[in-house]
């Protein structure tokens, strides 16, 4: 399933250098005296069919950028282009007839569903919204019902009845009612338990196959991650720190932090064990990020560089990475992060620093 | 058209009955017997006074003065005033002009303060922080002093008065109605039909008003209540409806002026504005734990 996605000439999202913040604090006048920065200048591209996930921790700014890309929250700077148009001031009309094109899945199946409402109003609601007919509203409805594995009885009762398996189909279905070319799933699994998740996964991989969607997949477990994305992007603090295709990110992360994300994972064969690299204290907070690079206050690999210059991300490859690592000190230029924190784990010399 | 490789056990219907919204309602409001009492009399004071020409045993404006302060009886169930009228068809007949300035008040209240109410909830920011503050600039009135201000400048009349009794009570329909708004709206569905290409105003219309509704409801039977009262204080003090036409509060004014003769005057009248209020209040308790989330208790 990990291939890359088709290669079409127009990606269906391109965002490039959007960033976001949000009033932290205020003094006693009500002026803005800190921002709290959740996206910074993060740029992404998606091709038709393909399914990108985004990770990170929670705090990182994945949710905000799910948001900016659907126009929920608007940005403080750069572009979203969807489908070839710029969407990023779009307003009105012109963002409604955006909106069919993408749509998203939330991460709580409980209060993304009205429960006032039937599953088969909450199904059609967007059709509704877009002007569709009662009889073919209907119709769509059953279809949907039955393409997200839920039975036509379902349709005419209330989300509380539901598990949050069901609850989270319901959601799916909704999100595809207008067909759209891209749906965003925020973390549509993380509330989930363990057996449901892999159901709600296959789903939407059964769907994106028949229905050629492109995905952006936001969660912070790396394993869900990988099995159902193309491409993975990793976030920290706002930034991306690591884009790359999904099996080159997974077994040979570039970035240090992507190593540390991937080491802390739970690994069900201990024989082929990966050494496990523990993050000492805690994210740094977004309303006053370290100066240089992002995660130099927790990176076991942090040169006086990294302390003074943010770095920038750079393609080596299919992957791009923002990490001094690559281009100073042990110049990795690309090479998987492992092959020297494996060495200082030997004895070996650090890296100059 | 089902997905292979999904587990169907996890999608079969479930044996749980679905219950409709309004079932679940009826069945815990049964539960309520205060609320039940409260709304069979309520029921029965706003027919009575609906088909009052029919109900009253007598003509509530037909004077007898040999019936003079007459006590209970079999001719006047609940004896008769100074001027013989008999006290019973005068409450039937004054429960009309009671329980509609009682109602003109509330839809003066909730005209003013749900829609309000919907908008600050759901646009915060500016708008919500000057609603908020003439909310509750206008709380601070006293709700009979500006009633009797507005009757001061104009004249005296029930209708100018129940309007400004009114727009005391928009701002406390404005509260709850805005604190309901703001807890849907931080709700994900909200951002789900605005994904949908939803309009602000529908999602008003078909989300936020039917989660609005349930503690609506119990603020307006409180409301109701607190509308009989004010009518009741404004009528006692003359300033309300005008004699000969006599609501609760004008029979219980009148019945002061020769209490030492009958005392019952006060007492009949006194009951009638005391059971109508508290059985709206009653009523509001008993839709609030009705209509609210279930309490499972074991």
């Amino acid at each position: 399933m990990n291939t890359t996605g088709s290669t079409a000439s127009t990606p269906i999202l391109e965002v490039s250098e959007v960033s976001k913040s949000f009033p932290a604090s205020k003094d006693v006048f009500g002026r803005v005296v800190a921002r709290l920065q959740a996206v910074v200048e993060a740029s992404l591209t998606i091709n038709p069919g393909e399914t990108l996930g985004l990770v990170g921790e929670s705090g990182s700014g994945k949710s905000t950028l799910g948001r900016l890309v659907m126009r929920l929250t608007d940005v403080d700077a750069g572009r979203i282009v969807l489908d070839g148009d710029d969407i990023t001031e779009s307003n009105g009309p012109e963002l409604r007839a955006a909106r069919r094109k993408m749509q998203i899945v939330f991460q709580d199946p409980q209060s993304s569903l009205d429960p006032n409402w039937l599953v088969r109003d909450i199904i059609a609601e967007p059709l509704r919204a877009y002007g569709v007919s009662r009889a073919d509203r209907l119709s769509a409805t059953e279809r949907l019902l039955a393409d997200v594995g839920l039975e036509h009885a379902h349709g005419s009762r209330y989300a509380s009845e539901f598990s949050g398996g069901q609850r989270q189909r319901v959601a799916i279905a909704r999100a595809l009612a207008l067909e759209p070319n891209l749906v965003v799933c925020d973390e549509p699994v993380s509330a989930l338990d363990v057996s449901t998740q892999a159901q709600v996964l296959s789903l939407l991989e059964a769907l994106r196959d028949r229905r050629n969607l492109a995905y952006l997949f936001i969660a912070h477990d790396l394993a869900v991650v990988h099995h159902i994305s193309h491409r993975i992007a990793v976030m920290y603090l706002g930034r991306i720190v690591e884009v790359g295709p999904a099996d080159d990110v997974y077994n040979r992360p570039r970035h240090p932090y992507t190593e540390a994300l991937l080491s802390a994972m739970p690994n069900p064969k201990p024989a082929s064990r990966r050494q496990r690299i523990l993050l000492t204290g805690e994210m740094p907070s977004p309303v006053d990020p370290p100066p240089g690079c992002r995660f130099q206050t927790r990176c076991a690999h942090a040169m006086d560089l990294c302390r003074r210059v943010e770095p920038e991300l750079v393609a080596y490859g299919d992957v791009e990475v923002a990490c001094h690592l690559h281009d100073t000190g042990p110049e990795l230029a690309g090479a998987s992060v492992t092959e020297i924190s494996r060495g200082r784990s030997a004895g070996s010399a650090a890296p100059a620093s | 058209m089902t997905i292979a490789d999904h587990d169907m056990s996890s999608t079969a219907v479930e044996s749980a009955t679905t219950e409709s919204r309004r079932a679940r309602f009826l069945r815990r409001f049964r539960r309520q017997g205060w609320a039940i009492g409260a709304l069979v009399f309520l029921v029965i004071v706003a027919i009575s006074a609906i088909f009052a020409p029919w109900v009253a045993p007598h003509d509530p404006l037909s004077q007898s003065l040999t019936d003079s302060f007459a006590g209970p009886g079999s001719e006047y169930w609940l004896g008769a005033d100074r001027l013989g009228r008999d006290t019973l068809s005068r409450l039937i007949f004054g429960a009309r002009y009671s329980l509609l300035a009682a109602a003109q008040a509330v839809l003066v209240a909730t005209v003013l303060g749900v829609p309000i109410g919907v908008i600050a909830g759901l646009a915060r920011g500016k708008i919500d922080a000057v609603a908020s503050l003439v909310a509750d600039a206008v709380l601070s009135i006293p709700a009979i002093v500006l009633a009797l201000a507005i009757i001061g400048v104009l004249r005296p009349n029930l209708t100018n008065a129940m309007i400004a009794i009114g727009i005391v009570y928009a701002p406390r329909l404005f509260r709850v109605v805005r604190s309901a708004a703001i807890s849907v709206r931080e709700e994900t569905y909200i951002d789900a039909a605005r994904a949908s290409g939803v309009g602000m105003l529908t999602i008003a219309r078909t989300h936020v008003i039917p989660n609005v509704l349930s503690p609506l409801l119990v603020q307006i039977s409180l409301a109701l209540g607190f509308a009989v009262l004010a009518e009741a204080g404004i009528s006692f003090l003359g300033l309300g409806v005008q004699p000969p036409d006599a609501s609760w509060g004008v029979i219980l004014g009148q019945g002061t002026v020769k209490l030492e003769e009958q005392p019952l005057l006060i007492l009949f009248p006194g009951a009638a504005i005391l059971l109508t209020v508290l059985a709206f209040n009653v009523l509001g308790d008993g839709l609030n734990d009705s209509l609210g989330r279930e309490i499972r208790r074991e």
